[in-house]
């Protein structure tokens, strides 16, 4: 396995520059595309001319791992069964092959959607009275976990929006799971379905 | 250049660690190599069934005189 250290020189195409330029290998702090988090000091290869990080070499690989791993956030919560199924049923209906990669992304858009709407808010707050009376109904429903890892920005906007609806976490995920039942579960033709379709191929290309 | 070098070259490159991923300033989540989500080994398994129908090249759309190779097999890019 070729080894780069700092000062090394090779080429790369440069999208700023738009041609093939010379690099210099050095420690670089690297964002992640998606937001995730930063790749702090890995080895990378910068354009000469602008500056731009052109070139990952593999044996940065492993620290990105370990970066993207730090940054996400796990999101955890014991719910009785109906919950988790009402949003596997969800995800299942925008995309049968997209699986449980849906279920965060489900509960992240809807945690999106609420932040930017104080009457959603008021609905997810609704939702929690109206669940805490179901919940009698089904005592004999078993509890299961749903655990996922979640982007520090979509961590960052769960957290708001326990703040701004005053639920605690598990009560919060429940009542978005109630949101997500009665707007794409139940309608026969779901007004979000071609907007969810297409979050749905992004996530899958 | 013809698919059975392309091949080769790939292969080579994977195996001696030779290759770089490009950048445009940030880490591209879904380049599954640089994230580690496959390794050289099993995307070499990939590329080793693949054969000049899974095979494109053409020129790079914004960089004359770069050619650029594609292989699709078993849903990888
Ligand atoms: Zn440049």
């Amino acid at each position: 396995m070729k080894i780069w250290y700092a000062g090394d020189k090779s080429k790369a195409l440069c999208e700023n520059c738009r041609k093939v330029v010379a690099t210099t290998f050095d420690y670089h702090d690297v964002p992640f595309e998606s937001g995730i988090g930063v790749a702090k000091q890995i080895m990378a290869a910068t354009c000469d001319e602008c500056g731009t990080v052109v070139a990952i070499p593999p044996q940065s690989t492993p620290a990105i791992r370990v970066a993207r791993e730090i940054a996400s956030r796990p999101l955890e919560v014991m719910m009785a069964a109906p919950f988790l199924d009402t949003l596997d049923l969800a995800a299942y209906r925008i995309d049968p092959s997209a699986g449980v990669l849906l279920r965060k992304t489900l509960i992240a858009y809807f945690v999106h959607r609420s932040l930017s709407d104080d009457s959603l808010v008021e609905r997810l707050r609704t939702n929690a009275a109206v669940h805490r009376a179901k919940w009698k109904s089904w005592h004999d429903a078993p509890t299961k976990r749903l655990s996922m890892k979640v982007t520090p920005r979509v961590g960052d906007e769960f957290d708001e929006l326990i703040k701004k609806s005053a639920l605690n976490k598990t009560t919060l995920v429940k009542s978005i799971v109630m949101d997500i039942g009665s707007e794409i579960v139940e309608p026969e033709e779901p007004q979000m379905m071609p907007e969810l379709r297409r979050m749905a191929a992004a996530l899958a290309a | 250049m013809a698919f059975k070098g392309v091949r080769y070259r790939v292969i080579k490159a994977l195996k001696e660690g030779t290759y770089q991923h490009s950048a445009r300033g940030s880490i591209e989540d879904k380049n599954a190599l640089m994230t580690g989500d496959i390794s050289p080994k099993q995307l070499i398994k990939i590329i080793d069934r693949c054969n000049g129908k899974h095979h494109e090249s053409s020129e790079h759309h914004e960089f004359k005189g770069v050619e650029v190779h594609i292989l699709k097999r078993d849903g990888w890019y």
